[in-house]
């Protein structure tokens, strides 16, 4: 069993095969070998953690993907954004979750989760114009009112059609 | 300055390193591997109370320029055929905010399809749009896509004589108001798949383009590997001019041809096929000359060009003159009564190991000759299914 404690100092006692879905988790066990010692997640909050341990317990035996794999997937000229039954139900959480979510896989290197979270919001965003992202995300139009005139130029030749 | 989020995804990169990189000098390895993951954590403690910039109300602001980058790359339409649109990424995401616009415009991937059309507004300012558009992919692959209505070649020459040599895949649409094709394809250095279509509103385009089409597929890119010419009728003659040494890489064809002595010939013209889809008439029986052994054709589709249901002779030795000892799949459609006796000398003959025979719309075969099929490959997947169209897609 690996001891974790998140940043709000809860600590997390979990089996290693479900933790080791984290690559950097892994890494470390590897480095540091057996040890009683706790390991501190000073980036993960307790309710974060929660939800990972949810998704590797979940996912437990299943092969990792490899490095190269996102290699390839960039080279290939489709990325589906298709995401399973179960995943789609764990990942419908509020924004701030959500977005917690993806930061916490992509420091504990769960590569799987990290692409969940990815393609959720990828969807989110599809279809969508630039004004309801905004809305969506709550970002703020920074852009100048001459940025804005030169973007509009640059793309209105996609609706002259 | 690192903003935020870059900071905390460079405490990601940093930990992420192996400890004995980062402390080389150890006594005691264990002690020291958790002290530096003990620095780590230090390190993230910090970053944390750093937080996200004031003011910055957006959760999605917190995420580093590395996951927004995959987050930006799955936007991209799943679509082949999708037409850049300002709702839809990339251009979308170039008009939320700078920060956004920033990594987008840095993301060459995101700018790698792109679909043109020579006909439609002021072809200048397209020009100007496509060419930035383009810009952006930056050396990488392109698939892009020629939708084309009027003649202005000379045009698309000078706008696409950059990117030659990056374009990867080109599919070409030849609409009513283009007559000509006289793209030079040997040109196309990098070009590994080609297809070249009409809208379908005629059975082939009209001569003058087909005479260019054939001119320009005489010679074909060295890495090219898939061609498919869909509405596209080849005669014998077409197909005897072809230079074989260029057509010899090609990998998978799709191809409208008349005359039965078209397979001998594009099995010789093409010894690497693995994947051949023939289109035409098959009506009159020709002499054709010697046994012909093609090692690596593994799935072999033919379509007759006939109204469904028409009364017709079957393949008539199309098959009389081949060997195919790699052939796993086969579906034929719209070609009348099926050619049991011949078919079954081919598969005989060839020893192949044949996993799948579909028989689609327009095909008689009678439940005799399916169940000797089942007999000489037990495990074969056997598909009837006369609603499938006389096309293949």
């Amino acid at each position: 069993m690996v001891h974790l404690v998140t940043s709000d100092n809860v600590e997390f006692v979990v089996d290693k095969e479900v933790v080791e879905r984290s690559v950097l988790i892994k890494n470390m066990l590897e480095d540091v070998g057996e040890t009683d010692q706790s390991i501190p997640l000073a980036n993960v909050s307790s309710a974060v953690l929660r939800k990972v341990i949810e998704y590797c317990e979940h996912h437990r035996g299943e092969p990792l993907p490899s490095a190269d794999a996102d290699q390839n997937q960039d080279e290939t000229r489709k990325r589906t954004t298709d995401i399973s039954e179960w995943d789609q139900k764990f990942i419908t959480v509020d924004q701030e979750m959500l977005f917690e979510i993806i930061l916490a896989a992509n420091y504990l290197d769960i590569k799987s989760l990290l692409d969940v979270g990815c393609k959720t919001v990828a969807n989110m965003i599809k279809g969508k114009t630039p004004d309801e992202i905004r809305r969506l995300f709550n970002i703020v139009n920074d852009f100048t009112p001459e940025e804005e005139a030169q973007i509009k130029k640059e793309n209105e030749w996609a609706e002259d059609r | 300055m690192r903003s935020y989020a870059d900071l905390s995804a460079m405490l990601g990169t940093i930990s992420r390193l192996p400890s004995h990189v980062v402390m080389r000098e150890a006594s005691d390895p264990n002690h020291v591997n958790y002290r530096y993951w003990q620095l780590v954590q230090e390190m993230a403690k910090i970053v944390q109370s750093i937080g996200p910039p004031r003011g910055s109300s957006s959760p999605i602001g917190r995420l580093p320029t590395e996951i927004l980058t995959q987050i930006f790359l799955y936007c991209i339409p799943e679509d082949a055929n999708w037409t850049p649109a300002p709702d839809l990424a990339p251009m979308q995401l170039t008009a939320v905010c700078q920060r956004w616009r920033e990594i987008a415009v840095n993301i060459p991937n995101l700018w790698r399809r792109l679909r043109l059309e020579m006909g439609h507004g002021d072809w200048q300012q397209r020009a100007f749009c496509y060419d930035s558009y383009l810009k952006r992919s930056r050396g990488r692959q392109l698939s892009l896509t020629l939708e084309c209505e009027n003649n202005n070649w000379t045009e698309l020459r000078s706008l696409l004589q950059p990117y030659v040599v990056q374009i990867s895949s080109l599919h070409v649409g030849l609409f009513s108001g283009a007559s000509s094709f006289p793209l030079v394809l040997a040109d196309f250095g990098g070009l590994e798949e080609l297809v070249i279509y009409t809208d379908g509103f005629g059975p082939v385009p009209a001569v003058p383009a087909v005479a260019h089409i054939a001119h320009s597929i005489t010679h074909l890119p060295p890495n090219m590997r898939s061609l498919r010419l869909l509405d596209t009728r080849l005669d014998f003659q077409v197909l005897s001019s072809l230079d074989s040494s260029s057509w010899a890489g090609l990998t998978n064809l799709e191809i409208v041809v008349e005359g039965l002595v078209s397979l001998p010939c594009l099995l010789r013209l093409c010894p690497n096929l693995s994947s051949l889809t023939m289109i035409g008439i098959f009506m009159a029986a020709l002499e054709t000359s010697g046994n012909l052994a093609h090692t690596k054709l593994q799935s072999l589709r033919i379509s007759g060009d006939l109204p469904m249901n028409t009364v017709f002779f079957g393949l008539l030795g199309l098959f009389d003159k081949v060997t195919l000892p790699n052939l796993r799949i086969v579906e034929v459609r719209n070609i009348g009564r099926w050619a049991h006796g011949e078919f079954k000398a081919l598969i005989t003959r060839s020893q192949c190991p044949l996993e799948s025979l579909i028989f689609s719309g327009g095909v008689r075969t009678t439940p005799q000759q399916l169940a000797e099929y089942v007999t000489l490959f037990p495990s074969l997947k056997l598909v009837i299914d006369p609603t499938r169209s006389s096309l293949f897609q």
